[in-house]
């Protein structure tokens, strides 16, 4: 039975008029990863948010989405956010609070779930900073979200994703902000969680590199709607649509034939 | 951070030099003579020899720049003359005036605070609902009503009607309580708006949705939502406390409170100019002080700026 | 630039502005509207009740209070106006010229605007009706004193986010002369937010000129003038309390419509708005959502 299974999930604007995402099914069985593909505007971002409940009030979602056999409601959501299903947001200089310390907004998350307080919740935290291979945890805790760096962030969230071992990741553009280097550390890690980890993965991307590293799957999306859907090889070396097409080409057109091959070999090297 | 703040208290001298001179020369602007008028007041009518001899006495023959000199080395020192009308020193008087005025300010911005708060907040959590109507139009319409017609009822109802308060002069709680209140009205529209637009403002941050995947329990969620609203919310209402403090005359005079609006409104129609003076003098300096110590709080409030500085 | 369509969809504003046209007509029609003469003391008649020679009865003097509230209507509002319109001719024009010439003349303006903005509005006014003794037109003066820094600083911060503009920039390198770039290239601009500002304050000034006159510092008697006459009805508090009802309600009906005519300026006047008030959601919806996911 696949772990997580979407059915004609359709989010509507009631005040414009519009549909932003329409029929989007699928489904996706536990340790495998689902990365979705597409322009900017397709809607990727609101089906993430979708599948935590998240959407923007105003807006009308239908559908029906199936965690581990049980329906998602209201309800489902608030419980399962962040300890079944977690949420690694897009733009992680935001993310964080901005008038208080990384190691408290770390700290109240494991006190939330895993019920750690005080000295077991630092140590829990600064477990999770190194895990992400970030230096001087003890410091990093002190400070405030203005003082550290997009990809330190992004790692930070990462870190408290993995210390609160859910079942499921959703990761919004996790290397959109990042450079080559934390890209390679997100990637990399991403995929110790769905191998070592057992853990189901959702993540969208512009980046087709992340795409060849990790993904099983590969679901494309265009204004809204879902256009191709299957396994990761199969859409990507013969894909149907025509703006599937264009999309891959583009994509690998920006980087010279070249550079492709060392990429391929990269990403290769990656997985070993 | 602390030069930051050193720089801003270095500011103040200037400022306090322009804020004399600028009541010195409001006070040099009046038509009649000073002199003049410190002996008619005192019912006597004066001749001319009369009228120079007190202009000596109060240093009016002298060119402008040495009398505003001796004006300002006598207000550092604490002299600032004496009334004209009960020749106590002018100092004293405005002194002990003050505290009066600012218990009442003080309980008015208990009261700012507090029905702000509460009626911010209920709007905020049940926005576009009739509560939040009927809320933000009370405020509305407690913001556009005059003070002291607020005061005149309000004196109407508990004190002649039913006798509970009494409505004039300082006596203990009782009468703090309807001047206050009064007093708290006209400013309340200003602070439930203001929480009640930032609370649902954030919201829609993205670290608010952050918070909220994490999983963190809405109750938690909402609390930083509200730290992050009333952050401005006291900004603005440290920056009005001096407006507060000086928009205290009118109710002062209404309910007799012996404040220095009283003291300043009673010394206009004598011609006291001397208190004039003071009030405007220490008005000044109280309204600059207070800008510096809400900027200092919101500094420290959010840890953001800090660094800017 | 203000929508005036989006103004015009407003029911409360063409509401208010109606009221306010109605009770400026009734200022300038007053001598004819008016039953009696406003300072026609009758001690005969003096506390007269509802009636139809006095439609609202008569104060302590036996004056008809209707032809006081309507009498009163000029007085405050050509004291409102000229407070006004003086302040804003002051303000707008050494805005412009702090905010176009910039340089010293700024800088001069600025550290002047600064020592003004010291003091609050009430301090001001206060201070400057003291030295110069009771009176309206010294409270019109002090009013303009208290305010002027206030739009001038308004006013230069729009024209420096207009100065900017290509087609200003453009009017400047073709020759046009700096006052004709005044004209017809700033003025245009800024009025709306002018209008937006003036109506906003001109709440306040009314409250304030008869808060004043209240106190006794403002007209004299027998000049008809609503805080005047809620003085006078304070003194009969005890006996006819109903008298402190008429003036009371004038003013603060004049203020609201004024208040809320500029709240709707503002809010017409900055597009941005629009968008921000049909998202307004009220927290805890996420939590409680009616509308979730299901099948």
């Amino acid at each position: 039975m696949p772990f997580i299974d979407v059915k004609n999930l359709s989010v509507h604007d009631p005040h414009q008029q519009k549909n932003i995402v329409t029929n989007i099914t699928f489904s996706l069985h536990q340790q495998r990863c689902l990365a979705v593909i597409g322009e900017s505007g397709s809607g990727k971002s609101t089906v993430a948010k979708a599948l935590i409940d998240l959407v923007a009030p105003s807006l009308e979602v239908e559908g029906t989405i199936i965690f581990d056999g049980k329906t998602l409601t209201n309800q489902e959501a608030y419980q399962w956010r962040g300890k079944r299903i977690s949420f690694i947001s897009q733009d992680a200089m935001n993310a964080f609070n901005p008038i208080e310390t990384i190691g408290h907004q770390m700290i109240e998350t494991f006190q939330q779930h895993l019920g750690l307080r005080g000295k077991e919740g630092k140590a829990h935290a600064m477990a999770g900073l190194t895990r992400v291979h970030l230096k001087n945890p003890y410091d990093l805790m002190k400070k405030y979200p203005y003082e550290l760096s997009g990809g330190m962030l992004q790692r930070v969230m990462i870190g408290i994703t993995m210390m609160l071992s859910p079942d499921v990741i959703i990761a919004d553009e996790p290397t959109a902000s990042l450079d080559a280097f934390n890209r390679r550390e997100v990637i990399r890690q991403l995929h110790t969680l769905k191998e070592e980890n057992g853990v189901t993965l959702i993540v969208i991307t512009h980046d087709l590199g992340v795409v060849q590293a990790i993904a099983d799957e590969l679901m494309v999306m265009h204004q809204g709607v879902m256009l191709e859907h299957g396994s990761a090889k199969e859409v990507f070396t013969s894909p149907e649509h025509p703006q599937t097409k264009h999309l891959l080409e583009t994509r690998l057109r920006l980087s010279a034939p070249t550079e492709a091959l060392r990429q391929q070999k990269r990403v290769e090297a990656l997985l070993c | 951070m602390t030069r930051y703040l050193l720089k801003r208290i270095l500011m103040l001298f200037p400022l306090m030099i322009f804020i004399s001179f600028f009541a010195f020369v409001l006070l040099t602007m009046r038509a009649s003579d000073p002199a003049e008028v410190a002996l008619r007041v005192n019912q006597v009518t004066p001749t001319e020899e009369m009228i120079e001899s007190m202009r000596q006495e109060l240093g009016l023959d002298q060119p402008f720049f040495i009398r505003y000199a001796t004006w300002l080395k006598d207000g550092l020192t604490g002299d600032f003359g004496r009334s004209y009308v009960t020749q106590e020193p002018v100092f004293d008087l405005v002194m002990g005036a003050l505290p009066a005025t600012l218990q009442l300010a003080g309980a008015a911005l208990f009261f700012i605070i507090v029905l702000s708060l509460l009626f911010g907040v209920i709007c905020a959590y049940a926005a576009h609902t009739w509560v939040d109507r009927i809320l933000r139009a009370f405020v509305f319409i407690a913001a556009s009503m005059p003070s002291f017609w607020l005061g005149i009822l309000l004196i109407w109802l508990f004190s002649v009607k039913f006798n509970w308060v009494n409505t004039s002069g300082m006596e203990g709680f009782k009468s703090i309580l309807l001047p206050a209140v009064t007093l708290s009205f006209g400013y309340l529209s200003t602070y439930v708006r203001l929480i009640r637009n930032q609370i649902l403002k954030f919201q829609h941050e993205p670290f608010v949705f952050y918070a909220r995947a994490r999983g963190l329990k809405e109750r938690t969620v909402q609390l930083k939502v509200m730290r992050h609203a009333l952050q401005l919310a006291v900004t603005a209402l440290g920056m009005s406390i001096p407006k507060l403090i000086a928009g205290t005359v009118i109710i002062e005079n209404l309910f007799a409170w012996p404040g220095i609006g009283r003291l300043c409104v009673t010394a206009i129609f004598h011609a006291d100019f001397p208190i004039i003076q003071a009030y405007l003098f220490v008005m000044g300096f109280l309204f600059i002080m207070c800008n510096l110590i809400a900027d200092v709080m919101q500094m420290t409030m959010n840890p953001q700026l800090r660094k800017e500085v | 630039m203000i929508g005036w369509h989006q103004l015009r969809k407003d029911r409360m504003a063409i509401l208010s502005i109606w009221l306010l046209a109605l009770v400026a007509l009734a200022g300038l029609f007053a001598p004819v509207l008016a039953p009696h003469d406003p300072t026609n003391t009758n001690i005969l008649h003096k506390y007269a009740g509802i009636s139809l020679t006095y439609p609202l009865g008569t104060d302590h003097l036996g004056r008809c209070v209707l032809s006081r509230l309507l009498y009163g209507i000029r007085t405050t509002m050509l004291a409102a106006m000229l407070t006004m319109c003086i302040t804003m001719l002051i303000g707008s024009a050494l805005g412009l010229m702090a905010g176009f010439f910039r340089g010293k003349v700024d800088g001069f303006l600025m550290r002047l605007c600064d020592v003004m903005l010291s003091f609050p509005a009430e301090v001001m006014i206060l201070a400057v009706v003291g030295i110069l003794g009771p009176g309206l037109f010294n409270i019109i003066l002090a009013n303009v004193l208290a305010k002027w820094a206030w739009y001038t600083r308004m006013i230069r911060s729009s024209v420096l986010q207009y100065a900017n503009e290509p087609s200003v920039q453009f009017a400047k390198v073709s020759g046009g002369t700096s006052f004709y770039i005044l004209r017809r290239h700033l003025f245009p601009r800024i009025s709306g937010e002018m209008a937006v500002f003036a109506t906003l304050d001109a709440g306040w000034v009314i409250l304030n000129i008869s808060a004043l006159s209240f106190l006794g510092l403002g007209v004299s008697a027998p000049t008809p003038e609503w805080g005047m006459m809620l003085n006078e009805a304070k003194n009969v508090m005890v006996t006819h309390p109903a008298h402190m009802l008429a003036p009371g309600l004038a003013i603060l009906f004049v203020v609201m419509a004024l208040n809320f005519l500029g709240d709707s300026l503002q809010y017409a006047a900055n597009p941005a708005m629009h968008h921000t008030r049909k998202k307004e959601v009220r927290p805890f919806a996420f939590y409680r959502r009616k509308k979730s996911v299901r099948t």
